[in-house]
């Protein structure tokens, strides 16, 4: 009896170890103690580096005021070249 | 789809990124400011610029004057590209200023399809001065003091674990930014002061997190979608926060959980592109609240995205390149492992509005993502309520309110009666359901006959107001 009982707790562990194992699906959010949840340090550290460094498209100084261009080409003698879209992906924001 | 298939497939092309910043004056300018231009200098030269636009959105070169040189919505090929910069220098030569007429030059794809051409109407510009009306630029408007300004950044991982090296496109890398509003951060506030050592973290909080976390452009957001006919849920929206510390009045609160968003959409008139997009993400965070207010904010997530957009005729047609179809984009089918991170913090200085009136906003620019997400909760909870059985006529009464202040233009109004259906759904009564079975489904189908018509009213409205964007 005492082996069954055994059995069923070594059984039943297990099963609770695959379904902790289940759950665990695409990359998680690392800590830096395994048993802790990660410190606001920790968690910065993983959102910066997401931000990618060198893109192509934000290597170009995109102006958001209109005037502040117009001054800048009066002064140079050089055209404007105005990106007219619905929201401004210049600052980072989504288009 | 432009803005972002402009980005990657024109503004991140070598030559273009080493040549505009040498010859020309970048500016990017928000469609909503030249399609419906403010008062005073900058509105004028805006409207000069909208005046010959072939659509609401493309790119446009102008002279030092204002006088716009040339249009151009999409391009041949890749090579087209440096030949429009070309162009577009050439005419600066030939008219650098207002003394000679400026005819705009118009290109549906440069340069095989020119548009008729725009002439110049000689209305005389003004001088460039500093801003009118407060000082301020109206392509930045300052915000509500206390608003937190939050940034985001999103990236798919690869099947190694690695992060997405290329990210020139949307659909594997984003960066966006999002307004966390005073009322929102309070609601949080209150949660803090009723004093649980762990709580649910409030579901406006929750869900403007959501909103956010997406791959794509705007037009594929799962939730509070800008494209008609957009059905967006949040089938799981739980965080919970747990108090880790408290010093000198700063409260800081660990965060976990999990958001499950879903958003479809068949397609708007003349568009054909539908799409679905799925995020599932596990939550992790720390957020300072002093007081009413949140004063740090840092979250990651990480989880699975996936998401089909596109015009089932694109799959039929001849692959060609991006360059030569902006407007209308490309198919994006994705099914990834992502990773997102959100970091805040309060607007300061020259952020923040100082004046004794609501602060400006981009005119024309539609509702403000808040009150697009207040009516789809309104949504999704009359739904609910009506599943469920429950009494949906008071929250119809707020419905019928927040429509006749829209049209009135009664904006405080209109959201006043959304916050007053939404928490007549938060926390409402059933009605008690009659015992005899087949009474309770005549009920139920009465209910949910009076509850579609009302959606579909709130859809004609989301419809009428995105049109108006």
């Amino acid at each position: 009896m005492k082996a069954i009982q055994q059995r069923l707790v070594r059984l039943s562990t297990l099963a609770g170890l695959v379904a902790a194992g289940a759950l665990v699906g695409g990359p998680s959010v690392r800590s830096d103690d395994s048993s802790a949840p990660p410190s606001r340090e920790s968690l910065l550290r993983q959102v910066e580096e997401l931000e990618a460094p060198d893109v192509a498209w934000r290597k170009i100084p995109w102006k958001s005021c209109l005037l502040e261009g117009l001054r800048e080409s009066r002064r140079s003698g050089k055209p404007l070249l105005l990106w007219v879209f619905i929201d401004r992906p210049v600052d980072d924001a989504r288009c | 789809m432009f803005a972002g298939a402009a980005r990657e497939a024109v503004f991140s092309h070598p030559d273009v990124v080493r040549r505009v910043p040498r010859e020309f004056v970048p500016v990017a300018l928000k469609a909503a400011l030249v399609n419906h231009p403010p008062a005073g200098p900058e509105g004028r030269f805006l409207r000069e610029i909208g005046r010959s636009k072939p659509a609401p959105q493309g790119i446009c070169a102008a002279n030092p004057a204002g006088k716009v040189l040339a249009w151009s919505l999409s391009f041949d090929d890749p090579g087209s590209v440096p030949k429009f910069l070309d162009h577009v220098l050439e005419r600066q030569r030939r008219f650098p200023d207002d003394r000679r007429p400026v005819v705009a030059k118009r290109y549906m794809k440069f340069p095989s399809q020119a548009l008729s051409d725009v002439p110049d109407t000689r209305v005389k510009l003004p001088e460039v001065s500093s801003h009118a009306v407060d000082g301020y630029c109206p392509a930045t408007p300052p915000k509500v003091r206390g608003t937190v300004a939050a940034r985001l950044w999103g990236r798919v991982v690869e099947k190694d674990g690695t992060l997405a090296a290329d990210c020139r496109s949307q659909e594997s890398y984003v960066e966006d930014r999002f307004d966390i509003p005073p009322d929102v951060q309070a609601e949080l506030a209150r949660a803090v002061a009723r004093g649980a050592e762990r709580f649910r973290v409030p579901e406006s909080f929750a869900r403007l997190l959501a909103t956010h976390a997406y791959l794509g452009q705007l037009d594929v957001r799962p939730l509070s979608s800008p494209v008609p006919h957009h059905r967006g849920k949040a089938t799981v929206l739980e965080l919970w926060a747990r108090r880790v510390e408290a010093d000198e009045g700063v409260t800081r609160l660990e965060i976990s959980g999990r958001s499950e968003v879903e958003g479809t959409s068949p397609g708007r008139r003349g568009d054909g592109a539908s799409y679905h997009h799925e995020i599932r993400l596990d939550w992790q965070g720390s957020i300072d609240v002093r007081g009413e207010r949140v004063t740090d904010l840092v979250l990651h997530a990480a989880g699975r995205e996936k998401l089909r957009w596109g015009n089932p005729r694109f799959v039929q047609l001849p692959r060609e390149d991006d360059v030569t179809r902006l407007p209308a984009g490309r198919p994006l089918d994705i099914d990834t492992d992502v990773r997102y991170g959100v970091t805040g913090r309060p607007v300061a200085g020259k952020e923040v509005w100082k004046g004794d009136r609501p602060p400006p906003v981009v005119a024309g620019g539609g509702p403000p993502p808040g009150l697009r997400a207040k009516l789809e909760r309104l949504e999704q909870g009359m739904r609910r309520l009506a599943r469920s059985g429950g009494d949906t006529r008071p929250v119809e009464r707020e419905v019928r309110r927040f429509q006749d202040a829209m049209r009135s233009g009664k904006r405080a109004n209109a959201e006043a009666a959304l916050d007053r259906g939404l928490r007549r759904l938060e926390g409402g009564s059933d009605r008690e359901l009659p015992p005899d079975a087949s009474e309770v489904h005549r009920e139920i189908r009465r209910e949910l006959r009076r509850l579609r018509h009302q959606i579909e009213r709130l859809e004609g409205l989301l419809d009428e107001l995105s049109a108006g964007e």
